[in-house]
């Protein structure tokens, strides 16, 4: 009896043991690893060559002109594509919620969340083509309307700007169906007793709708900062990091110093972690405080 | 005694993982049998040969060529070729295979990266394997063994070999009465004088190269500047870095020069010229293939215009072989096939015209006719004559890693020179000794 | 009268604008399909024309033919695959577990579950490859699939869904000695069948489409997924040989696209579950 209740109160381990199993293979014992490795100057080709180097690969790091342009690259990379996907989504949800037109509003629906579903390799390849200075269409329309061509991803200046104009185009969709869904789970009542009240519409969205759907918005921040944080597939493709490192993102930045330089990539992948620990902290910090639960 | 249980549950789970995660006792087996299902004996019984090269476009298509004659000229090994992007993208690739116990056979690798990998010890010595069909290292160009011996082994032999030239668009320059330039001044003056310019946009450039240090390596040398310092403990330029770039930013202001993004940039600089976008080109001996007797213009090149003294580095890449193949018998047997067969290196060299590496092949009948048809590739070989190179060092690869960051800081963002220059020595200096 | 002409003018417009949002979002895939079916010189016209004169099908053979797009569809579709299966028979028991179970130590290892979620493989990358080239498993398509297996995300989703399942129908079926088992497979999955699709599509599209983890850990064509491929293509045929290229991506994108122009509406469902739970 005591023996079959030891192997009943064994159950739930051997249930969750395989995913647990997987969890630390693969994402907590590598951090660790990862950790140690930042403290080697490590040599791929021959491990005996390795040498144990302590704090120097951080402070490698942080002496580099090159880790603070791809930080600073990252944030503003974040910061714009996040704040100007939240606006576009919520504008695009407010539009395809319109009671006119509901079959065209569908269409449109399906339409813009189309992007998202196709790889970035994909969307980046063809938005390299219509970005081409000398042949692209792009350039084409903004001359044919009377205004300057762009040099777009060629040009250390406009580059960051073109990576975040196709990373909006291929997210915006999926976060406007999800500001889409929070929008009709409003219980409509609200509406009405707000029409009474004879309030305009953007009293009843502002004191109204943006409370209402406030779970919904932060969880969108939440991932999108944390995704973007981690960008990568479009600047490999489109960039390469450039020119002059203007696109060089940190993820970028580990990528191209993992195999010349190991330890270092190492160090910076570590403060990649923190940085987005730090921020998924703060993040849930401010949830507790602040957004509006039903 | 239950309570305590599941504290010690978790952690015997934990520690089974970690030791789990980090042990690799159980795995040989499976290793093992995998290593033999890619590199072993096929069904047909042929000994598979894995061969990484860097060769896409055009030259990839020569490069396959080359590798299905072999095939089909004995039934014993098939190679397998695979293209593994640019050099820099196949020294990547090489530096993970090696830990990861799947490095190829056979390998191409760039000439400036073969002492990072001979300096590793994961060569094999070409010396016995030379010896066994009865070649030696007299059997090639004298000018293209550097940089390949180490402790006493030879680790690498040249094969897609070059020199950066000037290629010229010979019926833009007779237009306008122009002649072939032979020193930086007149690179400047011809190249400003090709300029087309319409309603502020650049319609024609005088000259380019594609975006690579070995341009301005080539520039350094010519200053009688070295990108190394013999001793191999520093960078071996000062004024002469800083007067390469203040050259080429002088002439990029005037729209002389057009210097490509980053990405792609060879294809980028070879398409303009061959539809006369551009002048005058400095690039590899590698593309003439790609324009003589196909562009519409009269195509020449010239030796590449000379500063202080003559002056070019070599480049290209050489091949390697790993000591882990388990198959260097048949590897060697392509190897071998490839320097001495006619329809071997010497067809690639003919097709692509990258220089002739054997003393045979220079020699040959077809390829002293084909000098005598299109004299461009000629002159490719003899300015072998004034070839040196200074980038001998394990630390190349990731020193012309920053070097190129220098580049682009400067050529597209018009970053100080100077500093620029010293702030990268700095760094690479570091990098040196370690 | 006035009202009413006004307001037609106004949907009018809202149409139109409509229309131009939905063009952005289209027109970039027609663009692409447009310039697969273009001659090379067509490509390099300016002004530059929609229509290919004559539709260069030849285009997807020399696609297909500049590298083994064989192996590498079917590498995309077995890893895909076996990623979606492993992953249903890891988590469901594990999300059993955590929604239906009390034990000793469940916050710490729900705590690490969703530990997992945050750290992402851009961070962990270079460590797992490591380990799994110690592991001799690189010329394998196994580091494209076992860090997969556990989808914490999953794990996550399915336990609120299985923790709204009324206990006592549980308590039942044990009554009528089914074994865990049979309730699992019986009685959990069929009544969160919406969450398994939800958790099956997610999987199916990110990893279909994953270019990240197959970059670092992949050095052998024998190995390598569609998306490597094509990205390959522009250095096999050069970065201006756009027509090649678009034909290489319209082979990649197809699949995707017309499962979604057939159940746009499940996937739209699906999605928005995710994020509203």
């Amino acid at each position: 009896m005591n023996r079959r209740k030891f192997w009943l109160s064994l159950r739930p381990y051997m249930m969750i043991l395989p995913a647990m199993l997987a969890i630390l293979c693969f994402v907590i014992y590598p951090v660790f690893y990862l950790l140690k490795l930042s403290f080697y100057k490590y040599n791929l080709l021959n491990h005996a060559k390795s040498k144990f180097v302590g704090g120097d690969n951080y402070k490698q790091l942080f002496a580099k002109d090159e880790f603070y342009i791809a930080l600073t690259n990252t944030v503003v990379y974040t910061v714009v594509t996040v704040l100007l996907t939240m606006l576009f989504a919520t504008l695009l949800a407010l539009w395809v919620n319109q009671k006119k037109g509901k079959k065209f509003n569908a269409l449109l629906q399906a339409g813009i969340f189309t992007p998202h579903i196709i790889s970035i390799v994909s969307i980046a390849l063809v938005w390299m083509l219509l970005m081409d200075p000398n042949h692209g269409i792009l350039n084409f329309l903004l001359k044919s309307v009377g205004l300057p061509p762009s040099k777009w991803l060629q040009s250390s200046s406009t580059s960051m700007m073109s990576v975040i104009l196709v990373s909006i185009w291929h997210s915006v969709g999926y976060y406007a169906l999800i500001v889409l869904a929070a929008l009709r789970s409003v219980p409509t009542p609200i509406y009405e007793a707000a029409e009474l009240d004879n309030a305009g519409k953007f009293t009843t969205f502002y004191r109204i709708t943006l409370p209402m759907i406030s779970p919904q918005l932060f969880f969108i921040l939440i991932i999108m900062t944390i995704g973007s944080f981690k960008v990568f597939d479009t600047v490999r493709i489109m960039t390469g990091g450039g020119p002059n490192n203007s696109t060089s993102t940190l993820v970028y930045h580990i990528y191209e110093y993992r195999s010349n330089n190991l330890g270092y990539a190492s160090a910076t992948g570590i403060v990649l972690m923190l940085i987005i620990a730090v921020l998924t902290f703060v993040y849930f910090r401010m949830l507790s405080k602040k957004v509006h639960y039903q | 005694m239950k309570k305590a249980l599941a504290p010690v549950l978790i952690m015997v789970l934990l520690l089974g993982l970690v030791m789990g995660c980090s042990s690799n006792d159980g795995q040989t087996a499976n290793q093992q049998a995998i290593a033999d299902a890619n590199s072993g004996e096929g069904k047909s019984g042929k000994t598979k040969i894995q061969f990484w090269h860097s060769m896409g476009g055009n030259n990839g298509e020569y490069i396959d060529n080359m590798i299905k004659a072999y095939n089909e000229s004995q039934d014993k090994v098939e190679v397998i070729g695979t293209f593994q992007g640019t050099y820099q993208e196949t020294l990547t690739k090489l530096q993970q295979a090696v830990p990861a116990n799947t490095a190829p056979d056979i390998s191409m690798l760039e000439r400036g990266f073969v002492p990072l990998l001979a300096e590793a010890e994961v060569l094999a010595d070409f010396y016995p394997l030379l010896e066994s069909t009865g070649m030696s290292e007299d059997d090639f160009l004298p000018g293209l063994l550097d940089n390949v011996k180490f402790n006493e082994q030879l680790n690498a032999l040249p094969f897609n070999r070059s020199t950066p030239l000037l290629h010229i668009n010979k019926t833009m320059l007779d237009e306008k009465n122009l002649k072939v330039p032979t020193t930086w001044d007149e690179l400047a003056t011809v190249a400003n004088a090709l300029v087309v310019k319409e309603n502020g946009e650049f319609k024609r450039y005088g000259y380019s190269m594609p975006y690579a240090s070995w341009y301005p390596i080539a520039m350094i040398q010519q200053l009688k500047g070295a990108f190394f310092n013999a001793e191999g403990t520093g960078m071996g330029f000062n004024e002469e870095g800083v007067k390469t770039f203040e050259f080429l930013k002088e002439m990029q202001t005037t729209g002389a020069l057009f210097y490509p993004p980053a990405q792609d940039s060879g294809n980028i600089v070879n398409s303009m010229f061959a539809s006369g976008q551009i002048g005058m080109m400095m690039e590899s001996t590698g593309v003439i293939g790609r324009h003589a007797g196909i562009v519409d213009f009269d195509y020449v090149t010239a030796f590449l215009p000379m500063k202080d003294q003559q002056a070019t580095p070599t480049g290209g890449a050489n091949l390697v072989m790993f000591e882990s193949s388990k198959h260097k018998e048949a590897a060697w047997d392509f190897l071998n096939w490839v320097f001495n067969d006619p329809k071997g290196g010497q067809q690639f060299i003919l097709d692509s015209g990258y220089v002739p590496f054997t003393k045979k092949m220079a020699e040959s009948a077809e390829m002293k006719a084909q000098w005598e048809e299109v004299t461009a590739r000629k002159v490719a070989f003899e300015q072998l004559e004034y070839a040196f190179d200074s980038n001998n060092h394990a630390a190349f690869a990731a020193v012309d890693q920053i070097f190129l960051k220098a580049t682009e800081a400067i050529m597209y963002d018009n970053a100080d020179i100077s500093s620029t220059l010293d702030s990268f020595k700095k760094e690479a200096e570091k990098l040196m000794k370690e | 009268m006035m009202q009413s002409k006004w307001s037609l003018i106004q949907s009018g417009i809202n149409y139109l604008l409509k229309g131009i949002v939905l063009l952005i979002f289209i027109f970039p895939f027609l663009w692409m399909i447009m310039t697969a079916l273009k001659t090379f010189p067509e490509t390099m016209v300016y002004p530059p024309k929609l229509l290919p004169s004559m539709p260069q099908w030849s285009n997807f053979v020399t696609a297909m033919q500049s590298g083994p797009f064989f192996t590498y569809t079917k590498n995309s579709i077995i890893i895909t695959f076996s990623i979606i299966i492993l992953q249903m028979l890891i988590m469901i028991p594990a999300a059993y577990a955590f929604a239906k179970y009390r034990f000793k130590g469940q916050n710490i290892l729900f705590a690490l579950v969703l530990l997992a979620f945050m750290i992402p493989g851009q961070v962990t990358f270079i460590p797992v490859y490591l380990m799994l080239a110690d592991w001799g498993m690189i010329n394998t398509l196994l580091p494209q699939i076992l860090p997969f297996v556990a989808n914490a995300f999953g794990i996550f989703l399915l336990r609120q869904y299985f923790m709204q399942v009324p206990t006592e129908i549980i308590e039942s079926a044990r009554m009528d000695n089914a074994s865990e088992f049979m309730i699992m497979y019986k009685i959990m999955v069929p009544m969160s069948l919406p969450a398994l699709a939800t958790v099956g599509l997610f999987s199916f599209v990110s990893h279909w489409n994953d270019y990240f983890w197959p970059l670092v850990m992949t050095d052998s064509t024998s190995v390598r997924p569609l998306t490597i491929g094509i990205a390959m293509l522009r250095e096999t045929e050069g970065i201006s040989n756009w027509n090649i290229i678009m034909a290489g991506n319209v082979v990649l994108v197809m699949p995707i696209l017309l499962a979604y122009l057939f159940s746009s509406k499940q996937i739209v469902k699906a999605f928005v579950y995710s994020g509203i739970k």
